[in-house]
């Protein structure tokens, strides 16, 4: 007899995913399913709009990260109005990416999982947040506050405002730096570091403590995927494609991101909206990879500052070919943090940064345009097709979570297989499948983005439809 | 000393009603803008980082929609904050959990004031409903008179 454990929703209460494990005949995991059951339509509803709003309009795909699809959109539209934006432009759009990633990276691993890693996967859910953490760790939760709040500090600087800001544009940015905000920034710089340096001081120390979850989480096997510099160093704004299989060696190289279906296709599954790309030459559903920080980290040669470089030689250390547990996002996100940070400081540091030029100002040239960009969680990828009007007649957005969706299934059902026992249902186990989807810190907008008491059902079915266990917590 | 006063307008902008915390944060940043102890934010939503911001401050003046109140009728009351903000969530705050967690990190004792005015529309629009458009003036005078009693009545430092 089989029967499947639903866990809905993943998320708050307006949750848009759910995980599904079918059991086989002795309760154990035979597979796992993360559905995501939200349909947000924008692809479509862009149809026929100028494309000059594409960056504002696609922005709000998300309120947590607007300026990565403000990024990849404005870069589709250099793409359209075929233009190389001015140098301070590049410069600029570089700092406010920068600025994301670091605001980003400080909500996931302080707010989102830090709970888990302080408090203990066991632990009661009713104090197991980021409010917990304050309260035994309170000089974490203060460091978690304060560098986000310097990466959205930085973004409204430039922005104007820390939500969707309208700064950046088809063709460069609309307002160049003064000398007081860019000392306003790096003034900001040398605390956001000291922050980063000692929380990344502290996993290191404790890393020892999480043997089970490192072997256990999305650990398996894949392809990475990102974009690297032209040396093949880190790169989150521009650069070219480079994918790297399960030994670390570079299957695919200096590929022009606008080339980016040559080597990537996208197939769709009946149990979710969210689509699942793969990679081409190892066909469906073969062609896993994985994206974002630990796959960036798995395929450049190195960082390109000085403590970032120390830090990824030693990241690199724990496995040869390449790192393939998923739990180490959570470090791959920290020395990416330092990164951030010191690259901020370099592009301050340029005088070129506060030259007026930064917006080259053309119509429509071509038909067809395509932004890729690192956002946070991965790559994205903007790709659009205009008529001689300049509106939009198709849109294509392929989101860095999306090219996670095959590894994120594969690591819920190897996570369920280790710590799910079919025949009694427990907190602990239940946060462990949810722990390793929030690894790859996905944007599905709310999933595996709540705290506390997060709501979750999960039911034991039958074949006829019985509940035999069930376990409610809202 | 003078005390300092945080003033948060927020609320969607692109949600009808629900921006006029912004539009007063606007109106009242035309206001106290040069004054040296007033700082005003306009905030689509209150984030866990403006724990910071509110540790800095005496007082602190949350100006929001209500959205089941009777349309354009403004209310005041103290808020106070919450010990236990688990069911809080991360990306957004209410104001009495936005104390409670700066209280928790910073050991602030910040004094919360919370001023809504009912809505009436919160359908996609960039513009308020004539109601509270009609009402915004008597909404700006009533945050601004609690704001000079807090700064001790008329003992303001300009910048």
């Amino acid at each position: 007899m089989t029967k499947t454990i639903t866990i809905d929703p993943v998320t708050r209460i307006e949750g848009h995913a759910r995980i599904t494990l079918q059991l086989d005949k002795k309760g154990q995991v035979d597979d796992a399913q993360f559905h995501v059951t939200q349909f947000r339509g924008f692809e479509k509803f862009c149809e026929g709009r100028p494309f000059t709003e594409m960056p504002a309009i696609t922005a709000r795909t998300c309120g947590i990260c607007p300026v990565s699809h403000l990024m990849a959109s404005s870069k589709a539209c250099d793409d359209l109005m075929a233009v190389d934006i001015p140098p301070t432009a590049d410069m600029l759009r570089r700092l406010m990416n920068l600025a994301q990633l670091t605001q980003s990276h400080a909500l996931s691993f302080f707010h989102l999982s830090s709970p888990d890693m302080l408090l203990g996967w066991d632990s009661d859910p009713a104090q197991r947040h980021i409010f917990g953490v304050a309260a035994k760790h309170p000089e974490l939760a203060v460091d978690g506050v304060k560098l986000r709040k310097i990466g959205q500090t930085i973004i409204e600087i430039l922005g104007g405002k820390k939500v969707h800001p309208a700064w950046m544009v088809g063709g460069g940015v609309n307002a160049p730096l003064t000398e007081e905000t860019r000392q306003k920034m790096l003034d900001m710089l040398p605390e956001a570091l000291d922050i980063a340096r000692r929380t990344i001081k502290w996993y290191k120390q404790t890393l020892g403590q999480f043997g089970e979850e490192v072997r256990t989480f999305a650990n398996f096997p894949s392809m990475f995927m990102g974009l690297v510099d032209k040396s093949g160093g880190l790169e989150h704004y521009d650069g070219y494609l480079r994918v790297t299989d399960e030994n670390g060696k570079t299957v695919e190289d200096m590929i022009d991101p606008k080339r980016f279906h040559e080597v990537l296709g996208e197939a769709v599954e009946k149990f979710s909206y969210m689509k699942f790309p793969y990679y081409k030459a190892r066909g469906y559903p073969d062609g896993m990879y994985r994206v974002g920080p630990l796959a960036r980290l798995n395929i450049s040669d190195h960082a390109g500052t000085p403590i970032a470089d120390q830090e990824l030689a030693e990241f690199k250390d724990l496995h040869r070919g390449a790192v393939l547990s998923s739990f180490q996002y959570h470090y791959a996100r920290l020395i990416e943090i330092i990164f951030a940070i010191e690259r901020m400081k370099q592009l301050l540091e340029d005088p070129m940064i506060l030259d007026p030029h930064v917006r080259a100002r053309a119509r429509g040239n071509r038909n067809e345009g395509i932004g890729v960009a690192e956002a946070p969680r991965g790559t994205l990828i903007h790709h659009y097709k205009i008529n001689d009007d300049g509106q939009i007649t198709w849109a294509n957005l392929i989101i860095a979570t999306g090219h996670n969706n095959l590894a994120m299934n594969r690591g819920v059902k190897q996570v369920a297989q280790h710590f799910v026992d079919g025949t009694k249902l427990q907190e602990g186990m239940l946060n462990r499948v949810e722990a390793v989807i929030r690894c790859f810190d996905p944007c599905l907008s709310c999933a595996t983005h709540a705290m506390g008491q997060m709501p979750l059902h999960v039911q034991l079915v039958d074949p006829t439809g019985n509940v035999v266990d069930e376990v409610l917590r809202d | 000393m003078t005390p300092s006063v945080l003033i948060i307008g927020y609320g969607s902008d692109l949600r009808g009603d629900d921006a006029l915390g912004q539009r007063a944060a606007e109106m009242l940043l035309e206001r106290y803008g040069e004054v040296a102890n007033v700082t005003v934010l306009q905030r689509a939503s209150l984030t866990p980082e403006l724990a910071h911001d509110v540790s800095l401050a005496d007082v602190v003046v949350f100006v929001d929609c209500d959205a089941d109140a009777e349309p354009a009728v403004i209310t005041r009351h103290d808020t106070v904050p919450i010990d236990d903000a688990s069911a809080a969530m991360v990306h957004f705050l209410d104001p009495p959990a936005l104390l409670g967690w700066s209280k928790l990190l910073y050991g602030s004792e910040a004094r919360g004031v919370m001023f809504t005015m009912g809505g009436v529309t919160f359908e996609c629009a960039d513009e308020l409903s004539t109601p509270v458009e009609s009402a915004m003036p008597e909404l700006i005078d009533r945050v601004s008179a609690e704001v000079d009693a807090a700064l001790g009545d008329r003992e303001v430092v300009d910048a």
